[in-house]
C-alpha cells in the first residue's frame, strides 16, 4: 500500500514538473546538436593530427600499464609465498612417512624358511599364511612361490 | 452551514465523478511507473561512467574532482557522438532528400507535407457531459473524418516516409540526449561521492589496506605523460 501511494505521489510530482522537465530536455537537445557538430569537427581535427577518437585515451593506457605492473608484483609475492609454503609442506610429508612404523612378526623354521608373517595393527593381532601372497613386499615373490611348491610336495 | 445546500449531486453526477477520480488515479499511477522506468534506464546508462573511470581511479592517476569531471565528461561526449551518428545521419539525409525534391519542383514550401499529414489524420468527436457547469468527456468518441492516404502521388509517399523515418531519427536522438544527460549526472554524483572527505571512509580504507588493493602511486613519468593531453590516444 505504501509503495502504491509512493508511486502515485511520484506521479503527481512529476506530472506537475513534466512541462519543465520536457522543456529542459528540449533545450539540452538543442545544445546536443551543437555538441554533435563540435565533436564532428574535433574528430576531423584529431584525424588530421594522426589521432583517433575511438582509441583509448592516454589515461586509460597508462592506468592499465600501472595496474598490470602492480598485479605482476602482487602475483610474484604470492608465488614466492606459495613456494615457501610448498617447501614446508614437503618436509612435513617426509616426516609423516618416516614416523609411521608398522610392526610385523616373521616366523621361520629351523632351516630359515618362511613360515608365517603377522602384522600388528590396532584391530587385528595375526594374519594367516595365505595373506602372504596378497601382501606387498618385504618378501620376494620367488620365495613365496617356492614356499607354496614345498607345501604341495609335503602334502 | 450545510454543504448540501450549495452542491447538490444527482446519481449520474456521482457516477461520473467516481469514474473521473479512478481515471485520474490510474493516470498518476502510470506516470509514477513511467518515472520509475526512466530512472532505471538513467541508472543503467550511468554505469558507463563507473566502467570507464574505474581503472583510472584505481591507478590513482586522478587526484582531484575537477580532473575527474574533465576526463569523464570528455568520455561521455565521445560516447554521445558515436551513439548519435546514426540518428543524425538519418535526419540529415532525409532533409537532403526533401531539399532535392523541392529544388526539382522549384517550390521551397512545406505546405504539401502539412496537407498530406492533415489528410492522414482522423478527426474524432468526443461526447461531453457537464459537471458543475464544466464539460467533461463522458463516452467513447465517434470518427468524423477518416484517414485518407494518397498512394498514387509521389509527394504523398515522400511525406509519409519522411514523417516515419524522421520521427524515428528524432526519438533516437532524444534517447541519446537523455543517455548523455544521465551519464553527466552520474559523473557529477560519482565525483562528489568519491572525492568527499569522510573520516569514517578513511578509517575503513586504512583498515582494509592490507588486502590486495592497488595502493602504489604512479611514477613521475606516468604522471607527466597524462598531465598534458591525457585525453589523447597514445
Amino acid at each position: 500500500m505504501l509503495d502504491f501511494l509512493k508511486t502515485v505521489g511520484q506521479g503527481i510530482l512529476y506530472l506537475i514538473l513534466s512541462p519543465f522537465i520536457i522543456l529542459g530536455v528540449l533545450l539540452y537537445s538543442v545544445y546536443c546538436v551543437f555538441l554533435f557538430l563540435f565533436m564532428f569537427f574535433k574528430r576531423l581535427y584529431m584525424f588530421f593530427k594522426g589521432e583517433d577518437m575511438k582509441a583509448a585515451m592516454r589515461y586509460d593506457k597508462v592506468a592499465k600499464i600501472h595496474l598490470e605492473q602492480q598485479d605482476e608484483k602482487i602475483e610474484k609475492e604470492k608465488q614466492e609465498a606459495s613456494n615457501n609454503d610448498g617447501n614446508k609442506n614437503e618436509t612435513t610429508h617426509i616426516e609423516k612417512t618416516t614416523t609411521i612404523v608398522q610392526p610385523i612378526i616373521i616366523q621361520t623354521d629351523e632351516d630359515g624358511k618362511l613360515k608365517n608373517i603377522s602384522y600388528i595393527t590396532p584391530n587385528s593381532t595375526t594374519s594367516s599364511q595365505e595373506n602372504i601372497k596378497n601382501t606387498e613386499p618385504p618378501l620376494d615373490n620367488q620365495e613365496v612361490e617356492q614356499d607354496s611348491s614345498i607345501d604341495k610336495e609335503e602334502e | 452551514m450545510n454543504i448540501n445546500i450549495l452542491v447538490s449531486l444527482s446519481e449520474n453526477d456521482k457516477r461520473v465523478l467516481i469514474a473521473l477520480l479512478l481515471v485520474f488515479i490510474l493516470i498518476l499511477l502510470l506516470f509514477g511507473y513511467l518515472v520509475k522506468l526512466i530512472k532505471f534506464i538513467c541508472n543503467v546508462q550511468g554505469e558507463f561512467v563507473d566502467k570507464s573511470m574505474y581503472d583510472i581511479l584505481d591507478a590513482n592517476l586522478i587526484t582531484t574532482r575537477k580532473e575527474f569531471n574533465r576526463i569523464s565528461l570528455e568520455k561521455n561526449r565521445r560516447k554521445f557522438y558515436f551513439e548519435a551518428r546514426i540518428p543524425m545521419l538519418i535526419l540529415i539525409s532525409m532533409f537532403f532528400i526533401v531539399l532535392i525534391y523541392q529544388i526539382v519542383i522549384s517550390n521551397f514550401s512545406w505546405e504539401f507535407m502539412v496537407f498530406y499529414l492533415k489528410e492522414a489524420c482522423i478527426k474524432l468527436s468526443w461526447p461531453t457531459q457537464k459537471l458543475f457547469g464544466i464539460p467533461f468527456i463522458s463516452d467513447w468518441p465517434t470518427v468524423i473524418k477518416p484517414a485518407v492516404f494518397y498512394l498514387n502521388k509521389f509527394d504523398a509517399w515522400l511525406t509519409y516516409i519522411f514523417t516515419l523515418v524522421a520521427s524515428y531519427g528524432v526519438i533516437h536522438f532524444l534517447v541519446c540526449v537523455c543517455a548523455l544527460l544521465s551519464r553527466n549526472y552520474r559523473t557529477f554524483t560519482a565525483g562528489r561521492d568519491y572525492f568527499k572527505k569522510n573520516i569514517n571512509d578513511l578509517k575503513k580504507a586504512k583498515i582494509n589496506s592490507g588486502n590486495n588493493v592497488h595502493l602504489e602511486k604512479p611514477t613521475k613519468e606516468m604522471q607527466e605523460l597524462v598531465e598534458k593531453d591525457g585525453t589523447k590516444s597514445l
